[in-house]
């Protein structure tokens, strides 16, 4: 088995799926559950079931680095909670104490098992039960998951600032970025913050509130092709060529906007429309369709849709 | 029921040959089902069963379903997909963006 890998990131990942029992890269390495910065004296993380427990003491900025791609490989496959006393919730014993409690939990849920509402009742449970330590907080990036009746137990344990922050920032259960919020209560959304924003829900929301013919008609715009059985539309946006921004050397600092080429698509389950940014060089919608699945439009020929 | 290509929302199954995956890739096995998830709705495109691999750093996913199995989404509807081996491609945008719901 191989235990000595070039880079951290691949290191990390075999960590976070635990693959192997241990392996090493640079300074940081993994033994079982447990991924170390330095040295045994820094654990950065620990896996326990389906949380993880993360060290949020501050060390050195390397140290910061490395909680942060750790941080980042574990999203979207685990919760985690960041411990303020990692000698206190990473020692066995403790550890011992949240496997009793996990196990007690298990089998309270036991007859109204649903597996996704077990692991956010266990997961709070959890945090509430070190909340009694005062040694550990919240800190998930999953919080506008949580069901409204664990919202209400959250705002006993004081964290429903984070939660309302959130919340009140949500437009039909989207989370708008902050600034882009501001501009949607103040109503001075320009094309040009849709087309840049990379979320293609946020898009799709800002864009139902300024209206799609409203968004192409602020451009001179020529539709290339139309698949009227779907609804998909595609246009060519001609942006307007400004001046070029040369720095006193007299090179040239920002290049030229490029046209945009958009397909306007239409969910076949919810029925939403989304525009996708597409090369200049496609020339029909199902030719622009097929390449953002990186296919051609021969291989492109679906069985499903749903 | 899918059973060489459909698609989910910004997810497309592609039936693909293990054998010719394997001799070019090594997979990772997850312990986990999500194919992808909402980072503004935090909605999953979630499996009922099988088992998920990647190759690095979620660049390339695959599932292998023993059985018949669904692709679930609270706002999609469920896709019913046939036993084998199948590659999951998320939709991209110019200048190589990944969609993100």
């Amino acid at each position: 088995m191989k235990k000595v890998y070039n880079k951290i990131s691949d290191v990390i990942e075999l960590w976070v799926n635990q693959s192997q029992s241990e392996a090493k890269a640079g300074n940081v390495f993994f033994e079982k559950n447990i991924i170390y910065s330095y040295g045994n004296h820094y654990p950065i993380a620990v896996i326990y079931k389906d949380i993880v427990l993360i060290n949020n003491k501050s060390y050195s900025v390397t140290t910061q680095k490395h909680k942060n791609w750790v941080k980042w490989a574990l999203n979207n496959k685990f919760d985690y909670v960041e411990v303020k006393d990692p000698e206190n919730a990473l020692n066995p014993e403790n550890l011992k104490d949240l496997r009793d409690k996990i196990k007690e939990l298990k089998n309270k849920y036991k007859k109204a098992y649903l597996q996704k509402q077990w692991r956010y009742e266990s997961f709070f449970e959890v945090v509430n039960y070190y909340r009694k330590f005062k040694n550990v907080f919240y800190h998930s990036n999953k919080s506008d998951l949580i069901p409204s009746e664990l919202k209400l137990r959250l705002i006993k344990h004081q964290i429903e600032l984070i939660l309302a922050d959130r919340e009140k920032r949500r437009i039909e259960g989207v989370l708008i970025p902050k600034d882009l919020f501001k501009h949607y209560q103040k109503k001075t959304i320009t094309p040009e913050m849709i087309l840049k924003c990379r979320n293609a829900e946020v898009r799709s929301i800002l864009l139902k509130n300024y209206g799609y013919g409203r968004l192409i008609n602020q451009f001179k715009h020529k539709i290339i092709d139309k698949d009227i059985k779907k609804d998909y539309e595609l246009v060519r946006l001609y942006i307007p060529k400004n001046e070029t921004i040369k720095d006193w050397q007299g090179n040239i600092t920002r290049e030229l906007p490029e046209d945009i080429m958009l397909i306007k698509v239409k969910d076949t389950s919810t029925g939403t429309f989304y525009v996708l940014r597409v090369p200049l060089e496609v020339k029909t919608c199902l030719e622009a369709i097929a390449w953002t699945f990186r296919m051609t439009p021969d291989e492109y020929k679906l069985e499903v849709e749903a | 029921m899918l059973k060489k290509l459909g698609r989910q929302g910004e997810l497309l199954i592609k039936r693909v040959n293990k054998k010719e995956v394997l001799e070019n890739k090594k997979l990772i096995k997850l312990n986990h089902r999500v194919l992808a998830e909402g980072e503004a709705t935090g909605h999953k495109h979630e499996l009922t069963t099988g088992t998920l691999y990647n190759t690095s750093w979620g660049n390339n996913l695959f599932i292998e379903l023993g059985t018949p199995t669904e692709l679930r989404h609270p706002e999609h509807n469920t896709l019913e997909i046939e036993k084998g081996f199948f590659e999951v491609i998320t939709q991209r945008e110019f200048n190589d963006r990944r969609v993100r719901d």
